[in-house]
């Protein structure tokens, strides 16, 4: 039975968790929920969005960042 | 005279056209061919979109498989050129509608939308492998997965294909799909996934891309194995040409190029829609260009042209989720409340807390040796169920988390740093089954906890347990490190099923407030 640890980064600071985690499990319980309301986005290095259920892999960067839901619709709509 | 004669020749003339027709040359494509690659990941049984109200005060969905489905459909309308769809995995499992359906609806709706092919993602085993094979059975397009073989033939197993080649407009497209191989250490089928072996992603493409590449023309990799695999396959692995990944949930806005090989992934939820455009000489079969940036669309309801066909099935899917919400799973023969005293604490001990640990300990999660006890959140438990019937709608009200179940190995000493932790006073933030311990708010942080009984006997701090959590504490929440010390992860299904079968098995469910945690002065 495998329990691999992983260390992931968020916002620069180092987070251990174990593999099979996800982006919701690291970035904490309310930053979670400010990104399901677009409130807040997480970034990986590469600026990419990346989603709450995303899964971890060792060495991950994500940056989790403040954002206007309003603004966020109009991203949509403009990207649709 | 005249007039005659040109009618005669005018009407031989016909006759020898309607007996021997001149043969129209057919024009031999010149120019470059394009090709466009529609593609979605992780879609997660997400039928609904998400409602977002626009700047403009416009409310429309975003995401969801039916707007996705309906913006493949808008988008191909403005394709130039033949088109391919992918979809890489975790398709079905993650809401309760889609999972009580096993994925039928959605392999339905992908059918009539003409998928050309999708390789697995770790979730698609999450309800076990017999459903994977019915739903490829059902499937019109295969299911790619060059790295997983049973483990008794070494083979791709009979229901899926390592690889398949389409021609399109004379050019050759070897697609090759390659799943997470992590897979069985975080899945809860960890037994069932004996069977087979899933094989490095790199490692087994290295295997099959020879006899891929003298098959094809151009290689397309169909990828569960995440946006950090993806880019060491492509560094390692040049002669692919395009990866269409998964797994990570990453919005590749722009494609990633590494070295010639061009990576997209279009996030998650069929909150988006990837389109490549691929330029290719017809003489040397190569690419000479591709979409170099937004590749992304978003599902939106207001834009999506969602075929009536699978608009009426996701529509009837969400409606039977809605209706079984309500459907009695059982009766409970006390009120399932959360007794918090009138000054706000609580000795975490509770009828519907008790409710949920008990099943947790109950569950024996894909055979795994039968735990020792189980830990749960004082805060992870949400609402009321007064006496009476129960429905899985309440225990979502009560269990509004998306947690799973998590079984490790912890010694005694690091159990018991948990429960420290927990009852930081004035508040005991736990609930325990198969423990017990006493806490006094009196003595200092760190040793207030003492009397724990596992399953009657004193805690041994050197011994390890079998320990039944939540993933959420597993990996830190609630300031709980010492679970981090786990050992023997086993991944296993979310709490709110497991406490629904545990309801259904043992109803009516009668928990008793039995002295499991006590706060002594």
């Amino acid at each position: 039975m495998p329990s691999e640890k992983i260390i992931v980064y968020v916002n620069d600071k180092p987070k251990e968790t174990f593999l099979g985690m996800c982006v919701r499990h690291v970035i904490g319980a309310r930053a979670a929920q400010r990104v399901k309301t677009h409130h807040a986005i997480v970034r990986d290095a590469d600026g990419n969005v990346v989603g709450i259920d995303g899964a971890l892999f060792d060495g991950a960067r994500l940056y989790v960042a403040p954002m206007d839901p309003k603004s966020f619709a109009d991203e949509i709509q403009k990207r649709a | 005279m005249l007039k005659r004669m040109t009618a005669l020749i005018t009407l031989s003339l016909l006759l020898a056209a309607c007996v021997a027709p001149t043969p129209v040359p057919t024009p031999t494509p010149t120019g470059p061919l394009t090709v466009t690659i529609f593609h979605t990941n992780d879609m997660h049984g997400y039928l609904e979109g998400q409602k977002i109200r626009g700047g403009d005060g416009v409310e429309f969905e975003f995401g969801g498989v039916g707007n996705a489905m309906g913006t493949i459909v808008r988008l191909k309308q403005e394709a130039p050129g033949p088109t391919l769809l992918f979809d890489t995995g975790d398709l079905w499992v993650g809401t309760f509608a889609s999972n009580r359906d096993q994925g039928k609806t959605i392999f339905a709706a992908m059918n009539a939308m003409k998928y050309d092919a999708m390789t697995l993602g770790n979730h698609d085993f999450d309800q076990g492998v017999a459903v994977v094979q019915a739903r490829a059975g059902e499937a019109k397009f295969p299911i790619l997965i060059a790295n997983i073989v049973e483990a008794s033939s070494g083979q791709v197993p009979a229901w899926a294909k390592a690889y398949i080649v389409k021609e399109i407009g004379g050019v050759r497209f070897g697609i090759v799909g390659v799943s997470y191989t992590r897979t069985p250490g975080i899945s809860s089928k960890v037994k069932e996934l004996q069977a087979f072996k899933f094989v490095d992603e790199l490692e087994a493409l290295k295997q099959i891309l020879p006899e891929v590449k003298s098959k094809s023309d151009l290689i397309v990799v169909l990828s569960h194995a995440g946006f950090d695999a993806d880019q060491r396959i492509a560094a390692a692995l040049p002669e692919i040409n395009v990866i269409v990944g998964g797994h990570t949930h990453t919005e590749l806005r722009n494609p990633k190029v590494i070295g010639s090989t061009i990576i997209v992934q279009a996030g998650s939820r069929a909150q988006n829609v990837g389109r490549l455009d691929l330029t290719i000489d017809r003489a040397s079969k190569k690419i000479t260009d591709y979409s170099k940036s937004n590749v992304l669309f978003a599902s939106v309801s207001n834009k999506a042209q969602t075929p009536k066909e699978i608009a009426e099935m996701m529509t009837k899917l969400i409606a039977d989720g809605r209706a079984a919400t309500q459907k009695v799973i059982g009766e409970t023969a006390i009120d399932l409340t959360r007794a918090y005293t009138a000054d706000g604490r609580s000795t975490g001990e509770y009828p519907s807390g008790n409710l949920v640990v008990d099943a947790m300990l109950w569950a024996n999660q894909a055979g795994d040796a039968p735990a020792d006890l189980a830990i749960h959140n004082n805060a992870g438990i949400r609402a009321d169920i007064p006496k009476g019937s129960i429905t899985y709608g309440q225990l979502f009200e009560m269990l509004p988390f998306d947690n799973v179940l998590v079984a490790m190995d912890l010694k005694g000493e690091h159990i018991k740093a948990v429960l420290e932790v927990a009852v930081s006073c004035p508040r005991a933030n736990t609930l325990v089954a198969g423990m017990s311990f006493t806490y006094n708010c009196a003595l200092p942080s760190g040793n207030r906890v003492s009397n724990i009984l596992i399953r009657g006997k004193p805690m041994e701090p050197q011994k390890v347990y079998r320990v039944q959590t939540i993933d959420y504490l597993a990996t830190g929440g609630d300031g709980q490190a010492a679970f981090k010390e786990g050992k023997n992860l086993i991944y296993g299904d979310p709490v709110i099923d497991v406490v629904a079968a545990y309801v259904a098995k043992t109803s009516p469910v009668n928990p008793k407030v039995e002295g499991r945690i006590v706060e002594v002065k």
